[in-house]
This record gives C-alpha cells, sequence and structure tokens, in this order.
C-alpha cells in the first residue's frame, strides 16, 4: 500500500528528513511504499486540509486545531526514548489506514 | 565532516571542539561557525540564522543521560555538507524542541550544516542513531581532545 507522510520540523529540512528516512525505511519492511514530504509547522494545516496525506509526524509542536489525519510525535526516533512506543503506535494507526 | 566514499557521515576533527567555554548559545554558534565561514562552508549569515532559528524553533533534545542541542537553519545558507560537534566546559540554556517552552541546559551541540537534506538523508539518519548510543555521548563528554573525539564518533557510525 503506499502512504504519504508529512514530515513536520521547524524549518521543514534536517529533523524532518531525519525522522522522514527512518519511517520510509521501517514501514518499507511492512510492505508499504512510502513517499515522504517535509515541511513547517506554519504549512501543515493547509496540507493536511488538502487531502493529500495519510498522516502526519512531527518534532516540532503543530499549530493547535483539528486535523482530518492522524497525528503523532516523533521525537522518541531523535532520542531513541519512547522509540518503541512509537513504531507500535505508527504501524497501529497505519494499520487503519483505509484506501 | 564530509561525504565519505559511500556518501556517509565521516567527522573531522577541525571540526570538534573538547570543553568548549561558551556562556550561551548564541556565543557557541559563533565560534563554532567562524572556521565554518572562513573555509567557505557556510555563508557569513549563518550563525545568526542559526541563533535566530533556534529561538522560534530550539532544538535542545532530553536524551536519558543528558541534554544536547542539533541547531541548523535552511540549507540556503551551507555552501557544503558539515557537522560540527562541541562538548561544552559548561552547559548552556536551551529550549527544548517538542516544548520549546521548557528550558533545559545542553551539555553538548551538534551544529548541522547541510546543503541538500533530501539527498542527504543517509548522513543525517546515521547521525540520529548516534544520539541514541548512551555510552558514546558519555565518553566524548569527557574527552579532553578533539581528535579522540572524532575517532570516537567515526568509529560509531553505522553503515
Amino acid at each position: 500500500m503506499h502512504l504519504n507522510l508529512l514530515a513536520v520540523c521547524g524549518s521543514g529540512t534536517v529533523t524532518s528528513s531525519m525522522i522522514a528516512g527512518e519511517i520510509k525505511e521501517e514501514l518499507e519492511k511492512d510492505g508499504y511504499d512510502v513517499s515522504a514530504t517535509e515541511t513547517r509547522p506554519t504549512e501543515v494545516q493547509q496540507l493536511a486540509q488538502g487531502g493529500n496525506f495519510d498522516l502526519i509526524v512531527y518534532t516540532s509542536p503543530l499549530p493547535e486545531g483539528d486535523y482530518p489525519i492522524p497525528v503523532l510525535n516523533g521525537t522518541g526516533l531523535l532520542t531513541g526514548m519512547g522509540e518503541d512506543e512509537f513504531w507500535d503506535e505508527l504501524k497501529a494507526t497505519v494499520a487503519k489506514i483505509k484506501k | 565532516m564530509s561525504e565519505g566514499n559511500n556518501g556517509g557521515l565521516v567527522f573531522d576533527q577541525q571540526f570538534i571542539y573538547a570543553q568548549l567555554d561558551v556562556d550561551s548559545f548564541a556565543d557557541a554558534i559563533n565560534k563554532m561557525s567562524q572556521k565554518l565561514i572562513k573555509q567557505n562552508y557556510v555563508v557569513s549569515e549563518f550563525p545568526e540564522k542559526v541563533i535566530a532559528r533556534e529561538k522560534d524553533f530550539p532544538t535542545g533534545l532530553s536524551l536519558s543521560n543528558m541534554n544536547i542541542s542539533i541547531p541548523h537553519t535552511e540549507a540556503s545558507y551551507v555552501h557544503k555538507t558539515v557537522v560540527s560537534v562541541a562538548t561544552l566546559k559548561n552547559k548552556i540554556n536551551v529550549h527544548s524542541m517538542i516544548d520549546p517552552k521548557q528550558e533545559i541546559q545542553s551539555s553538548m551541540l551538534f551544529l548541522i550544516s547541510v546543503n541538500d537534506p533530501k539527498g542527504q538523508i543517509t548522513i543525517l539518519k546515521q547521525l540520529m542513531k548516534l544520539f541514541q548510543k548512551e555510552n558514546l555521548l558519555d565518553t566524548i563528554l569527557h574527552l579532553e581532545d578533539a581528535g579522540a573525539i572524532a575517532q570516537e564518533l567515526n568509529n560509531a557510525v553505522e553503515n
């Protein structure tokens, strides 16, 4: 299954690339094909509403609001703390995405 | 740091600062950027951009045994990718990436200057894995020699 991931960090470059790469690799092991887009918090709402993404993973806080797709905190990937819980949550979330 | 033969993360001793004596985040960035600017790895505005970005989007990370910072800015200010590392003589106050209102004390800085984040995902991933190696970070925190730090880091990079 193809997944469109929106990775969010402050500048939409370095940190989001780090986690996007890691997530792609891990989900590919489960047979998912992942396309990742990196962005910054100010652009998330608009992109999320656009309907082109299946889920959001962030390392910088997102603006308050309702997001139509699942939102996960990916900081555990950077620090290694709570990383297992993150993967569990990610995989459970992804399993529920129907296309 | 530069790209190795396989496009991997390599730490260059000249961009490593052991027991750097600074009194603030800005001070650390300015000191660490001097060589980068001189050798044309980054533009002259790089340090001020890093410092400004840190105010809006702090890069403090709370690891299990210490706090570190991973400051960076947009790729447009970088000519050539390099990761500079500083262990600090005295901790500095920074803010947490995930909770910007939270102030934490950082012992180590990884100043990341990447000119092509999408093209250098390998390097970024390898760097990320290093943050999770508690013993490694603890070891380098106590080393006094940049060459020794470079060696430890380079040995720890997973291909």
